[in-house]
């Protein structure tokens, strides 16, 4: 399913977005409990996901928002 | 009611001599028997091969003479090549088993065991004559098959690599010299496979040999690096416990069967090695009807040339009719068919095994199965089917990787590249506008949206953000795609799976969802989330505006429970499920994941790979039908050996799951039918599709 060059290449990108733990908690130092829950990644989300991001461009505008409106309904604004 | 499961049992009484029997008796009084009486044990289930409808099975031959091993790699088809060639009574004689040594025919003389051999696939014979039940060791007869599969690819070792490398690398060698010598005679077709993992091994160990050769100074780049060394690391790691499990799995109850015990203490005697086999079959199934087309190609090849008009506003998504699903007959070239040719090339195929501590899980080089479908795989909760789901998540990381990955050829220290912010920022603050973006930039833009939007659900206001307030930083869209990425991954592969594998049939496929899920635990933690992406996903496809699209998926959902809670299967989550249908935060979660769902069935569908999925031009069963309802095969009719009859693991699988659902299964021995599946599918020739 995947090319030998992308499977490396994927390595690299989980380096990255995981700083080398192991997807499948198979050592004590690659397993974090959350995994219990999850099941799906021995990782889960990553919360510092933002750490190589240190640009200074200008902010998006985003505009979309989930409001809880006065009759107390939930509605998204943009 | 009949039980159908036999087991086959072993006791040593010393001195190269054992007690052979077979038994109807449960595995529990087998093993209360041995505790009682302290004795060792190795049994396997056995299964009598050819029954009649309506009719109890075959007695137990009785007294057991002989039993002779028939090591087919294509049990399916060789016991519908051999069953013409039975006297009556021979038919009650003849087994199948979940192990490599796979049909078993008791009480035959050598002579005709030797006769029968000559009509299997693959010629390995082990004989066991008995003596009053007794088996004397010295007394085995094995003949073996003179016709050996070879590789021709030399590997050549990277040795002293030192004490971090050298642990995982070793026993990855290892396990690829046990594997090598085990496939060349019952797996000839993987040898390929063990060549592959070869060159992946050797590559990860250049890779790792190179970053950890480069000095730098610049801290940050030295903590890079040594996070690439241990990314390379867990992979060599992870790639060892793999093959390891293929050892352990893969290659006992070979011949000797004395010689060579399973791990498995409930297989313990001839081993699960057709188990895995069928395993391995499904999943090399799936990866060659998409071979057909490179995901990742596609992505950097095709959709790179072409533009798009991309709705942007989640707030005001509304679907169409672009995002409908067209009727099979109708001729419509899906977006991803389009553009050209991109056949994978040097794919490395996943590792299969079992695994009772992952159950069913997708990691970058292999899939596990829950061990449960050993005994259980004709439970809703245990169907092979979730398999399919977890052989999509390996597409669908292709695919994220191509959207997002980084590389060693352009590597970067951040998770997501400005360009990624600035193409992101320009198109959501262009509202559209009738803008046309190029392709992969619109799909990664949709599914940055999808992430920021579910971040803001996170926390839901009253009053509007100030405009500075709603400002998304570079490093708060990375930390809110780091936070949501797996839920638009879920997304992308629930797609796939519905798609793909169950060819949209949203009943069956809500019901086959639930059914598995409420056996492990996290549905029971995040259980909206997961409401939700079935919802998104029963969603897409109708093109309808979001309210109606929520109100067909949930009478899809309130069906799919209903047919659950009438074929035996129940759980408090169904009951909080039907709550919180009309709970407002399920609604609007629902609506960016209606939204994101709705991009990948428009440009993920393909009817190349769906054909050849489905395989209705080849498959006898299917009759032209994808319908799970109407596929035909049935567990007294054996594969034309002439043909090689064709079956789909798919559509077979599902034909059972909807049989199971349904309470419409032939017999009511779950562990017999289970090992019938197993059966048939591990008989499926490699990359048949």
């Amino acid at each position: 399913m995947i090319s030998l060059d992308k499977l490396l290449d994927i390595v690299c990108t989980e380096a990255i977005e995981h700083g080398g733990l192991q997807e499948v908690p198979d050592r004590a130092d690659g397993t974090i409990e959350y995994y219990h829950s999850a099941k799906r990644n021995a990782r889960g989300p990553y919360e510092d996901g933002g750490q190589g991001a240190t640009g200074n461009l200008e902010p998006i505008s985003y505009d979309l928002e989930l409001i809880r409106t006065e009759k107390n309904e939930l509605k998204w604004e943009e | 009611m009949h039980s159908f499961t036999r087991y086959l049992s072993l006791h040593s009484r010393g001195t190269g001599q054992f007690v052979v029997s077979i038994s109807e008796a449960t595995p529990f009084e087998l093993l209360q028997d041995a505790l009682n009486g302290v004795t060792d044990l190795r049994y396997s289930p056995v299964f009598p091969a050819y029954l009649t409808p309506g009719q109890a099975p075959p007695a137990i031959p009785e007294p057991l003479k002989s039993v002779a091993f028939f090591f087919a790699r294509f049990p399916y088809h060789m016991l519908g090549r051999i069953k013409p060639e039975l006297a009556p009574d021979e038919l009650d004689q003849v087994y199948f088993t979940q192990g490599l040594a796979s049909i078993l025919c008791v009480n035959c003389d050598l002579s005709r065991a030797l006769a029968l051999r000559e009509l299997m696939d693959h010629k390995l014979l082990e004989y066991w004559p008995l003596q009053d039940a007794i088996l004397q060791s010295d007394n085995v007869v094995i003949e073996h098959d003179p016709r050996k599969a070879t590789s021709t690819e030399k590997i050549v070792l990277q040795p002293g690599l030192g004490p971090e490398l050298d642990v995982y690398v070793e026993q990855i060698y290892a396990s690829i010299v046990t594997l090598r010598h085990s496939y060349t005679l019952f797996n000839p077709e993987e040898l390929n496979t063990l060549d592959s993992i070869a060159r992946l091994t050797d590559r990860l160990i250049t890779l790792y040999c190179e970053v950890k050769q480069r000095h730098t100074d610049a801290i940050e780049q030295a903590l890079n690096d040594s996070k690439r060394c241990h990314a390379v690391v867990s992979a060599l790691a992870e790639l060892s416990a793999s093959l390891s499990y293929l050892v352990t799995q893969g290659t006992s109850g070979c011949s000797p069967i004395l010689a060579n015990p399973s791990p498995f203490p409930h297989f313990s005697l001839l081993g699960v090695g057709g188990a895995l086999r069928a395993v391995r079959k499904f999943t090399r199934y799936l990866e060659s009807a998409f071979s057909v087309r490179d995901a990742s190609e596609v992505i950097e090849q095709g959709y790179t040339c072409r533009s798009v008009d991309f709705p942007v506003r989640i707030s005001l998504y509304e679907s169409g009719d672009a995002y409908k699903f067209s009727a099979p007959d109708q001729h419509v070239q899906e977006e991803f068919d389009s553009g050209g040719e991109f056949p994978e090339k040097d794919d490395v195929p996943l590792l299969t095994y079992l695994s009772l501590r992952h159950g069913f899980k997708e990691s970058k080089f292999a899939i596990t199965a829950a061990t449960e479908i050993l005994t259980a795989e004709v439970s809703p909760q245990w169907t092979m089917m979730t398999l399919s789901h977890e052989i999509m998540h390996n597409r669908v990381r292709l695919i994220f990787q191509a959207l997002f990955g980084s590389g060693w050829k352009h590597d970067r220290n951040s998770v997501l590249t400005a360009q990624h912010f600035l193409d992101f920022k320009d198109w959501y603050e262009s509202r559209g506008a009738g803008k046309q973006y190029k392709l992969d930039c619109a799909l990664s833009n949709a599914i940055l949206n999808f992430c920021c939007a579910m971040d803001r659900a996170m926390e839901i206001k009253q009053i509007r953000r100030s405009v500075d307030e709603r400002k998304v930083s570079q490093s708060d869209l990375e930390e809110a795609y780091g936070r949501h990425k797996l839920r638009a991954m879920e997304l992308f592969v629930h797609f796939h799976d519905y798609y793909f594998a169950y060819a949209c049939q949203d009943r069956l496929y809500t019901t086959s969802l639930w059914a598995s899920w409420i056996a492990v635990a996290a549905p029971y933690s995040r259980l909206i989330d997961y409401l939700v992406r079935t919802l998104a996903t029963v969603a897409c496809g109708t093109g309808l505006k979001c309210d109606p699209a929520f109100e067909h998926a949930s009478e899809v959902l309130a069906d799919s429970l209903l047919i659950l809670e009438r074929s035996g299967v129940h759980s408090p989550l169904f009951d909080k499920m039907r709550t919180l249908l009309s709970d407002e935060k399920v609604y609007a979660i629902f609506k960016p994941s209606y939204y994101l769902i709705d991009q990948v069935r428009r440009f993920f569908a393909s009817r190349d790979i769906s054909k050849r999925i489905d395989g209705l031009d080849k498959d006898p069963f299917a009759e032209g039908s994808t319908s799970a309802t109407t596929y035909s095969a049935n567990i007294f009719v054996y594969g034309e050996d002439d043909q090689r009859t064709f079956v789909s693991p798919i559509r077979f699988s599902l034909a059972s799951l909807s049989r199971s659902m349904s309470g419409q299964s032939p017999i009511k021995d779950r562990r017999w039918l289970t090992a019938w599946n197993t059966m048939v599918i591990s008989s499926q020739g490699a990359n048949k599709c």
